[in-house]
């Protein structure tokens, strides 16, 4: 039953979260139990989590309450890179909303230190980079380039053996 | 507009490839800093040319003045950044990228035959060793498998950042022996070392 949750709350309880524009939600006690730092805004009329709005806690939630039987990693820090960017189907779906969503979930998964989301999202940023032209980025995320054309091509000239290894 | 904050684009470069960090990093000044670390993070030396002609823009006056006899160096050209501060592990096997940047001469290398070549080519690779044991001030992983001069021996285990080293096929001999054994006594931070192919000897 238990399915690797090293959690003690039982099904039926539940916290209640308040977004930065008042929204409350109902959830259930054990994604708190995952996620520690979403006790931190448990009940109290003035509690509410900054930073997070309805629209994205909404959605962040969704995702804990779908993945709430997952096992539990020992993420511990590891820097190392290469990591797989495999995403599976239901988070594909999930995180198929607009950039400025996307984004807002990466930054609210940080925030509330739902580890395995920022993971996800930064896996399915990382994917959207992936076979682009600098140019192609920019244009994709929206950045300017504010090189000289004199140091990007340096940088450009120094860097350029990553591209055969 | 939302900007993703640096923490959160460097977690997302580690899921990147050495070619897609390249474009990355040539975004902008931004993306620049953050990328170079991770795609400097673990080099396989002297594999490609193009990164032996980065990596001899990084060598210092003295270093360079070691190669003179060969190599024509451009005047104060010094690269846009310190990527080899953020080198932690390098594995050494071959010496095919320099003997490839031999061939196109953007050095003006000046050399009367091949076997001049593969002794520039020993040379290079040497010196560039002892830039990465200078310059490289997180270095923790170092494997050669290709001969180097047992004076390289007493830096590589001063080398305080070191956990992991292997030295294989290097042709140390007796005399290698001895020295490794001198800086082994006195090295207290390896903790795995690999040497084989070396011809030691029994003592």
């Amino acid at each position: 039953m238990d399915n690797g949750t090293s959690n003690s709350a039982s099904e039926n309880e539940t916290i209640t979260l308040k977004s930065c524009d008042g929204i409350e939600f109902h959830i259930d006690a054990r994604i708190a139990n995952r996620y520690t730092l979403l006790n931190n805004w448990n009940g109290g009329e003035s509690a509410c989590i900054p930073n997070v709005n309805g629209k994205v806690l909404e959605k962040v939630l969704e995702w804990c309450e779908h993945h709430i039987n997952d096992p539990q990693l020992n993420c511990g820090d590891d820097d190392s890179r290469r990591r797989n960017t495999i995403i599976e189907e239901w988070d594909e779906n999930f995180l198929s909303c607009d950039q400025d969503m996307l984004f807002e979930i990466i930054l609210a998964a940080n925030y509330l230190e739902i580890k395995p989301l920022l993971d996800l999202g930064c896996k399915t940023v990382a994917n959207m980079m992936k076979s682009k032209s600098p140019e192609e980025i920019r244009s994709a995320f929206n950045i300017d380039n504010d090189y000289t054309p004199e140091e990007e091509e340096q940088f450009r000239k120094e860097n350029e053996w990553a591209e055969d290894y | 507009m939302i900007i993703l904050p640096n923490e959160c684009l460097f977690e997302t470069f580690t899921y990147l490839k050495n070619w897609d960090l390249f474009s990355c990093l040539l975004v902008n000044r931004q993306w620049c800093r953050i990328a170079i670390p991770l795609l400097w993070r673990e080099l396989s030396l002297f594999r490609s040319k193009k990164l032996v002609r980065t990596c001899l823009l990084i060598l210092n006056t003295e270093e360079q003045s070691s190669l003179k006899t060969f190599i024509t160096f451009p005047n104060n050209q010094k690269p846009l950044f310190d990527y080899t501060a953020y080198t932690m592990v390098i594995k050494i096997d071959s010496d095919n990228g320099i003997m490839r940047l031999f061939e196109n001469n953007s050095h003006n290398f000046n050399f009367s035959n091949y076997h001049a070549q593969l002794i520039a080519a020993k040379l290079i690779r040497y010196t560039l060793t002892k830039m990465f044991l200078r310059t490289s001030k997180k270095l923790k992983d170092l494997s050669i498998h290709c001969e180097i001069v047992n004076s390289l021996l007493s830096r590589i285990f001063d080398k305080c950042t070191l956990t992991s080293l292997t030295l294989s096929h290097n042709g140390l001999g007796t005399e290698g022996g001895n020295v490794l054994a001198e800086v082994l006594h006195k090295n207290t931070t390896l903790t795995h070392l690999y040497i084989w192919g070396n011809k030691l000897d029994s003592q």
